[in-house]
């Protein structure tokens, strides 16, 4: 990959959060870091732990292979390796290499000097994850309330998982992430397009500016967000997205155990209406 | 450090407000006076408006108005014209219950 000619001015010394210069260079376009070598640590751990766990498993089908939690006797104790304690310690190495991950962004942001907007999204995916993974089973008291590694697998949990519940479309955290989801692909969708016709009119026309972009919106529906305040609203949307599907599902189990359509009796039974 | 990590715009410059480019011969001309909106301007643009209808844009009004009309006016049907029941119900369908 080529290094841009202009880049050679922000590649500084500095701005480490641990191991001073010990890591601070680049291999490539790579920079490294103390977090990039947990970060390549972790990784390469916990994919040989999945290459070992499907070693040992009955099938090399990429589609079948499965890593599966402990049983839930097991509760919160560590298991043995091939009965769900290969999981425990790929889900330590995964965390471990999203959480080095988010830090080397964060030594890239400083030695740039820019904010820490595309960590702290980041952020979000991994809380995301963790809750799946480690919050909701330590509320629910077992490891195997966690989900399967595997392809096809997961997919079965989540539709088993769903289930439990009756209708799951009835959790209304999962209505607002869907609904956060979908707001977040019709806003890049919008803004994608927007960027894209001012800057490819067509014929002979010259490239138009954001005075175009304004108008269009201004003219369609009143109102034009801007050029900073749609990524502004892009990245709340998203990150909306991640948290609301954090919560839709920490809230199944630790907090409701019954079927989603029967939560919403509180409204049907409101005092003002009985 | 913290000075520049904001989320929100914390000085809003106010210039003359923009009627928008310029429209070809023919067309109708744009509905309302733009004016500022403060809070909008924490998160965005602060000027509202104006708006550009033209004979589609009241015709997809119409529509529009008609479409949520004629559903809204099957769902009230549907709870036997109960406006507390609508409400209650969102309405579900007459099955539940």
């Amino acid at each position: 990959m080529a290094v841009l000619s202009f880049e050679k001015k922000y590649r500084v010394r500095g701005g480490t959060l641990i191991g001073g210069d010990l890591f601070d260079f680049w291999v490539g376009p790579f920079y490294v870091g103390f977090f990039g070598v947990t970060t390549m640590f972790f990784t390469i751990l916990g994919t040989v732990l999945i290459l070992w766990g499907a070693a040992m498993g009955p099938t090399w089908n990429v589609w079948q292979i499965n890593i599966a939690p402990p049983d839930i006797s097991y509760g919160l104790r560590m298991a043995p390796l091939l009965e769900g304690g290969l999981w425990q310690l790929i889900t330590v190495c995964a965390i471990g290499a999203f959480v080095s991950w988010a830090l080397r962004e964060v030594e890239i942001c400083r030695k740039l000097g820019i904010g820490y907007h595309v960590p702290a999204a980041f952020g979000m995916a991994i809380f995301a994850y963790i809750t799946l993974v480690v919050i909701r089973p330590v509320l629910m008291g077992a490891w195997g309330h966690g989900f399967p590694y595997g392809i096809l697998s997961h997919l079965d949990w989540v539709s088993n998982t769903g289930y439990q519940y009756l209708h799951f479309h009835y959790n209304p955290a999962h209505m607002l992430a869907v609904s956060f989801f979908f707001a977040t692909t019709f806003a890049l969708s919008l803004h994608g397009a927007l960027v894209l016709s001012a800057t490819n009119p067509g014929g002979d026309e010259r490239v138009k500016t954001a005075e175009h972009e304004d108008t269009f919106f201004r003219d369609a529906i009143g109102y034009s967000i801007g050029t900073l305040g749609i990524h502004r609203l892009g990245l709340f949307l998203a990150l909306s997205a991640g948290f609301w599907s954090a919560v839709c599902i920490v809230i199944s189990g630790p907090f409701w155990t019954r079927g989603w359509p029967e939560w919403w009796g509180w409204w049907l039974n409101l005092p003002i209406w009985r | 450090m913290a000075e520049y990590q904001n989320l929100f715009t914390q000085l809003q410059v106010v210039g003359p407000l923009h009627d928008g480019v310029a429209l070809p011969p023919g067309n109708s001309p744009r509905t309302g006076p733009p004016f500022l909106v403060h809070l909008l301007g924490r998160f965005g643009n602060a000027q509202l408006g104006p708006i550009y209808l033209g004979g589609l844009g009241v015709a997809s009004l119409i529509f529009g108005l008609l479409a949520f009309w004629i559903i809204g006016f099957n769902m009230l049907a549907s709870v036997n014209w109960n406006p507390v029941e609508f409400v209650r119900l969102r309405p579900e369908p007459a099955t539940s219950e």
